[in-house]
């Protein structure tokens, strides 16, 4: 332990510190980007723990906190303090943007915990991603005889695993709620057809299949290069021009970070919508489908 | 393999992660989802009972407001009809102590008038008795001698016709 805090360095700008180079002379010339992958900060027993899982324990704890402030006296008290109020309107103002997708209240309420924690989630852990000292700081260490700064923290959703665990919830759910919705028969029946009485409702239905749990790669990969390319960027600048010039990516990074947010709860959303909607609710398919088309294309 | 490898795609790190997200969920949804939803609900709830009851205050104002105004309408043709009563019935007690006056007056006059008759009549009577005995008394001082009780009575009687006549 004593030895990584003596390793610690704090390097003038997060840029710097994600291209590698900082206080040390060697790399003070050459550009590093990021890696693609989350790097071991440290372990416990025999479980690594890698900088993107820290930050996002943080996120969860921060989250966490906020609950635990937001529920004290909440429910006796009439009139509500500012925490309070403005997580009711949040919390509002996500139930209406989801019920105006289900438009079946049933619906909302049983898809809203998992898609408003998704969305709470993934903005809370792209915001904290660009704050000030998650990149900077870090251990240096040499790779392949190369002296690399390792940021102790990392945006959460620079790191595949943790995109790949929340797209796997996102998909296992779909399941799960449409086995609810429509019956293990009406559900797996989408799927599996009598080739001999349709064929191509066969095939379609294999195809259908395999883009259901394909959903986890796009769904990983859409989040986990938005947020990584947020980095590149954020580096390649701060590289280029260390001051005032990455003020305005920061802004876009913000954005990013809500809008990837929010494609992902709204994806997540609509795919339990379809997956909740049997043959019959073609129309509402086609429906939730165009929403879905209409997010993708944004 | 080497994607995987390349990514640091690692087992323990996407279970943590699981783990992480479902921990998150239980939390948000005890302590946040579920009061705000109860709240919300509750408090749709409370908006819709104070609309209706605004409307059933307002039907009952409305109602009351009929009331009053049937009331004043009542009260107002109920005192129109005690006034009208009371004239009417002031109107005939005038009448009737008018004509009992009226009557009294006439019987004092009729009264009196009967009183004034025989009191003339009285007044005849005496002066006629009077006048006999006058004319008597002249009589007998012209002709000097006396006359008797039956020519003082036929004298008397003569000359109290004659003054009747008269």
């Amino acid at each position: 332990m004593s030895k990584v805090v003596e390793n610690i360095k704090v390097t003038g700008t997060g840029a710097e510190a994600g291209a590698g180079t900082g206080n040390s002379p060697a790399a003070a010339s050459s550009f590093l980007p990021p890696t693609i992958y989350s790097e071991t900060v440290g372990h416990v027993g025999g479980f690594e723990i890698r900088n993107t899982l820290l930050m996002s324990w943080i996120s969860v704890l921060f989250l966490c906190v906020v609950a635990w402030r937001f529920s004290r006296n909440y429910m006796k008290n009439d009139v509500p303090s500012s925490l309070q109020n403005l997580v009711e309107m949040i919390i509002e103002g996500l139930y209406d943007f989801f019920h105006s997708v289900t438009q079946d209240v049933r619906q909302t309420k049983q898809f809203f915990g998992i898609c408003a924690t998704i969305f709470l989630f993934i903005v809370v852990s792209n915001w904290f991603g660009i704050f000030p000292g998650v990149g900077p700081i870090g251990v240096w260490e040499v790779e392949e005889g190369h002296k690399i700064l390792v940021p102790l923290l990392r945006s959460t959703f620079s790191d595949v695993n943790m995109t790949l665990a929340i797209a796997f919830i996102s998909v296992v759910m779909t399941q799960v709620y449409g086995m609810m919705n429509l019956k293990f028969g009406g559900y797996w029946g989408k799927f599996f057809v009598n080739p001999l009485r349709d064929p191509i409702g066969f095939a379609v239905g294999l195809l259908e299949l395999v883009s259901e749990f394909s959903k986890i790669i796009s769904f990983s990969f859409r989040l986990y290069g938005n947020i990584f390319a947020g980095e590149v960027l954020l580096a390649v600048i701060g590289f280029l021009a260390p001051y005032l010039a990455p003020f305005p990516f920061y802004g876009l990074e913000l954005f990013v970070g809500l809008v990837q947010a929010l494609v992902f709860s709204l994806l997540t959303l609509v795919f339990f919508k379809m997956g909740s909607t049997g043959h019959g609710g073609h129309d509402e398919v086609a429906h939730t489908s165009g929403q879905k088309h209409a997010i993708t294309a944004s | 393999m080497e994607l995987i490898s390349k990514l640091g795609i690692n087992l323990g790190m996407l279970i943590a992660q699981l783990v992480n997200f479902l921990l998150l969920l239980f939390i948000l949804k005890k302590y946040v989802y579920g009061p705000v939803l109860e709240k919300l609900e509750q408090r749709k709830n409370m908006i819709a009972k104070s609309v209706s009851d605004s409307k059933a205050a307002d039907e009952t104002l409305r109602d009351i407001e009929k009331a009053r105004s049937e009331m004043i309408e009542k009260t107002k043709s109920q005192s129109l009809a005690m006034i009208e009563a009371a004239a009417a019935s002031a109107e005939e007690a005038k009448n009737s102590i008018l004509e009992s006056s009226r009557r009294e007056a006439q019987a004092i006059f009729d009264q009196s008038k009967l009183q004034i008759a025989r009191e003339k009549e009285k007044m005849l009577k005496e002066a006629s008795e009077e006048l006999g005995r006058l004319v008597v008394q002249a009589a007998e001082k012209i002709i000097e001698r006396e006359f008797t009780p039956e020519d003082q009575k036929r004298l008397a009687l003569q000359a109290t016709e004659q003054f009747s006549q008269k």
